[in-house]
């Protein structure tokens, strides 16, 4: 027959001497001697009874946190950490230990353990550590029958099987360990997005823009980038994805960009991004307009200022600097048929109002200015509902009122320029943006996909112009930015998925380090040198600790109909100056006070106290608000 | 149901108080609280202040039967009861039952009376029932003595003693009628006739149903019976009592706090209904020391409840 607790002792030694093993050549003096001699004498100690009890251990302990608790500083905070969590293993182990005591033996080694490995990078670490885990597995398996009985006696043969059993646990889930703790964080492709790419629709940017092709766009709030940045005014935010330069049919979409022609953006203020883009279909990578140069990844730049990876689905990010309002020059001149070119079935009113334009217009300048003019003049609505569709959609919504959406306005626009010999294309993207002042950076979501007009000045450039913005209703549209605790929240814990992204998905070790090194620079959080004040602080906080922890008992433990009546009494003290004597009861105070809402608060009170019930949930509060109100009312 | 007939109670009061005994309100509610806990009430007053008007007020307005003795020290303890009187008609001994046997009666200047009677009165106010040569024959009910005794004379008088006082639930004053009210009695004269006129209120029935609702309806809390218990405790640690409340007087004392918390209208016993019944329930059942029985007993438990805090929690 073999006693739980002699083997659940065994147990317990073994795990401690794990954590003290790795540890010992790193230990000091105090805890290196230390600890084998208390090792030594709990062992003999057990044997006879003799275990440490009361509160020697206790204060043994906290004059240890003491004396390290000084010694930490910024430059050895490993050092003493260590140092205390062998000695407090040590006095664990010399007093009587219960179930509870048992468990902070095995959780202390295994800090021990995991301190070992900030100052020892050996492989050995593993080994450690994979025991450690085994022998505290089969230790709370016998735990739980030590926590039933502590006389527990078995047979040997049953506990030869227990162990076994308990053992082989850890074992068994040994592979699931390595995936789940291992690899699956390292992954920085999200596997269950991958496997649901098709399933991923909506507003969005997409590979061409056809106006008219569906009555109404579903909103879809699904973020597409987070971009790090210092605020920016809302009409800077137009982010740049996608060029459209080709008309067919009804629709835009993307051809190769003539030979020759360079964009570049003119001069302005850089800003500098960092993008983090979640994984999706797009293979463009946005940048604030006018991107002028992506950093941090492979990309494949055309010459209209696309930027596109190969690579699509991976977690990435990318620094971009740009030139937000800048106009785009071209290092030639461009080919201008190509960007006037027509296609055949347009509405015929679009093209005569286009030739019309261009007859009235000397310069492309005057010619914008005139079909600025043109689209104010006509009120245009702004609308993702009841769209015109047919055949001449876009004639609907320039001449017959319909409203549309950007992709009217632009498409539109685009036809009108091109048609009054004007080079224009369209930029699809995104504009708006939400920020987050907690983590410094803009959301921007699939609904806040946006296309807008690029038109070629002769002598200036590309100039970005967005007819979406002379719509009547345009202000309302787009980042009428909504406010309240809802966004509020949403807004942090937008930001704590940004930090989890930034820190554990996209794990970047040089980061962390940078981090850290931020985090141990905090001025007010060291105070090397200043020995008394640390000493005052170490012996202060325990202290502090402690009679914050009473208060709170004490606390706790007046109940909450003496809190009511010391309100009460303190409130009455207050507005009628009446110290109310203890011999005389709260019916008299309400009779005395004459005040309707005291005497409800005493009725309610004295009906349940005086019936020997405790006060309801629905009591206290409708108490509490009694005096509220009581305290509120005029005297 | 719990406080079944207070209206009606506090009609009878209100009557009371506010048309025929005009400024004694206190006694009127302590007779109607001793009448609720069936317990007996001591009129403690010089003469002439009412305590007749007072108990004829009671019985006529409560339609109940009233009886009256005069006590003097020749009485004997069968002008109380009644005797047997031989009948001729009949040739046999028949019970002729004495004052008692009514429902409200008035015991005026009950120390007048012989030590014999009084306790034969007092034992039939606890048994409620006489035996008078070997027959028992049970009092009616509700049952209410109202005593009287003038505390000033002292000649030819048999003062209670302790032991029997502790039988009266409730002893009281009447004192004097404020300034305005006693010219005006004295403009319009004695009432006496006004009383004899007034209505039945209630019937006996109610009475015993808002009897069993004070008993059954009204919650006496752990607190409070913790309250009335260091109450008589610290009278019987008090240095200048000889001996404090008795149980008796503690029961006493709860029961006419329910009986004032039924009053009040509250289904629950509150300090206060304690402390406002604690001084005519208790008074007059402490003995002082020798050296001390000048003390007056009302001002000394009065002051022993300011020493004792009221449970609030």
């Amino acid at each position: 027959m073999v006693r739980i607790k002699s083997v659940l002792d065994i147990l317990a030694y073994g795990i401690a001497l794990l954590g003290f093993v790795p540890l010992v050549a790193y230990l000091d003096m105090i805890p290196r001697f230390l600890f084998p001699a208390v090792f030594l004498f709990a062992v003999v100690a057990e044997r006879r009874g003799r275990l440490l009890r009361g509160h020697l251990p206790t204060v043994a302990s906290i004059l240890f946190f003491i004396y390290y608790g000084i010694q930490l500083s910024r430059n050895n905070l490993v050092g003493p950490a260590v140092n205390f969590l062998v000695i407090l293993l040590a006095v664990r182990l010399a007093s009587e230990k219960g179930s509870r005591n048992y468990l902070q033996i095995y959780a202390l080694s295994l800090f021990a353990l995991a301190g070992s490995s900030l100052l020892n990078l050996s492989a050995v670490f593993l080994f450690y550590l994979l025991l450690l885990l085994v022998l505290i597995a089969v230790s709370l398996v016998l735990l739980t029958f030590y926590d039933r009985d502590g006389d527990t006696v078995m047979p040997r043969a049953g506990m030869v099987k227990v162990i076994t059993v308990a053992g082989s646990m850890p074992l068994a889930a040994l592979p699931l360990i390595l995936l789940f703790f291992v690899i699956l964080p390292r992954t920085q492709f999200p596997l269950w997005n991958v496997l649901n790419v098709a399933s991923g629709a909506g507003t969005g940017l997409s590979d061409k823009v056809q106006p008219g092709a569906a009555p109404a766009v579903a909103d879809v709030k699904n973020v597409v980038f987070r971009a790090e940045s210092p605020p920016l005014a809302k009409n800077q935010l137009y982010w740049r994805g996608v060029v459209f330069n080709t008309l067919e049919g009804g629709s835009w979409v993307r051809s190769p960009v003539p030979t020759g022609e360079r964009d570049f953006p003119g001069p302005g203020n850089v800003v500098v991004q960092t993008i983090f883009p979640e994984p999706g279909r797009s293979r463009y990578l946005l940048a604030l307009n006018v991107p002028r140069q992506l950093t941090g990844i492979r990309v494949a730049t055309s010459p209209d200022i696309v930027n596109a990876v190969m690579l699509i689905g991976r977690r990435i990010r990318y620094g971009t600097q740009s030139v937000p309002g800048a106009v785009i020059r071209t290092s030639r001149d461009i080919d201008r048929r190509f960007y006037l070119h027509l296609s055949p079935d347009l509405s015929p009113r679009l093209i005569s109002l286009g030739r019309q334009i261009a007859r009235r217009g000397g310069t492309d300048a005057d010619r914008l200015a005139l079909l600025e003019r043109h689209f104010l003049d006509r009120k245009l609505r702004y609308s993702t509902k009841d769209m015109p569709t047919g055949t001449d959609p876009l004639g609907q919504f320039l001449f017959d009122g319909m409203p549309g959406n950007c992709e009217f306005f632009a498409s539109t626009l685009a036809v009108l320029l091109r048609a009054a010999d004007v080079p224009a294309r369209l930029v699809g993207g995104y504009y708006g943006g939400d920020y987050n002042e907690v983590g410094g950076y803009y959301v921007v979501t699939e609904d806040r996909a946006h296309v807008w007009v690029e038109a070629y000045l002769d002598g200036k450039g590309w100039v970005t112009v967005d007819p979406s913005a002379w719509a009547v209703n345009f202000a309302g549209v787009g980042g009428a930015g909504e406010r309240g605790i809802g966004h509020r929240l949403r807004m942090y814990l937008d930001s704590l998925s940004y930090f989890w992204n930034l820190t554990v998905i996209n794990y970047d070790l040089e980061r962390q380090m940078t981090l850290l090194n931020r985090a141990a620079g905090l001025r007010h959080l060291s105070f090397s040198g200043h020995l008394p004040l640390r000493l005052a602080l170490f012996s202060v906080l325990p202290l502090l600790v402690a009679i914050v922890f009473w208060r709170f008992r004490a606390w706790r433990r007046v109940g909450r109909e003496e809190r009511l009546l010391k309100a009460l009494f303190s409130l009455v003290k207050r507005r009628y100056g009446i110290e109310w004597p203890p011999d005389r009861g709260l019916y008299d105070l309400a009779g005395k006070l004459n005040e309707p809402r005291i005497t409800q608060f005493v009725g309610i009170y004295g009906g349940t106290v005086y019936r020997d019930r405790k006060l309801s949930r629905d009591e206290y509060v409708q108490l509490r608000s009694l005096l509220a109100e009581l305290r509120a009312a005029p005297h | 149901m719990s406080l079944a007939k207070r209206a009606e109670i506090l009609t009878v009061m209100e009557t009371l108080t506010g048309r025929h005994l005009k400024g004694k309100d206190k006694a009127v509610r302590l007779s109607l609280i001793a009448l609720l806990t069936g317990g007996h009430i001591l009129l403690e007053d010089i003469p002439g202040l009412g305590k007749t008007t007072l108990a004829l007020a009671l019985a006529n307005v409560l339609g109940l039967s009233f009886g009256r003795i005069q006590c003097t020290s020749d009485l004997l303890p069968s002008d109380i009861t009644g005797l047997s009187v031989f009948s001729r008609e009949e040739s046999s001994f028949k019970f002729i039952r004495g004052p008692i046997f009514n429902s409200i009666v008035l015991v005026d200047e009950v120390n007048r009376a012989m030590p014999k009677t009084q306790s034969a009165m007092l034992e039939a106010m606890e048994e409620r029932r006489v035996t008078v040569e070997g027959v028992t024959y049970p009092l009616s009910e509700p049952f209410l003595v109202i005593a009287t005794q003038n505390p000033l004379e002292q000649v030819g008088t048999y003062p209670l003693p302790e032991s029997q006082l502790d039988r009266f639930t409730i002893r009281t004053g009447i004192g004097y009628p404020p300034e305005e009210l006693e010219k005006s009695i004295i403009a319009y004269g004695s009432i006496r006739d006004d009383i004899q006129h007034i209505e039945p209120l209630v019937s006996a029935d109610d009475i015993l149903t808002a009897r069993r609702a004070v008993k059954e309806g009204v919650f006496l809390s752990d607190k409070v019976t913790n309250y009335i218990f260091a109450i008589i405790a610290a009278t019987r640690n008090h240095p200048l009592l000889l001996s404090g409340i008795s149980t008796r007087g503690g029961i006493n004392m709860a029961e006419a706090a329910r009986a004032n918390a039924y009053l009040e209208g509250r289904e629950h016993v509150v300090p206060e209904d304690v402390r406002e019944v604690a001084v005519a329930v208790g008074s007059h059942r402490l003995i002082c020391r020798p050296e001390q029985e000048s003390v007056n007993k009302e001002e000394l438990l009065s002051a022993i409840l300011g020493s004792i805090p009221v449970p609030l929690v």
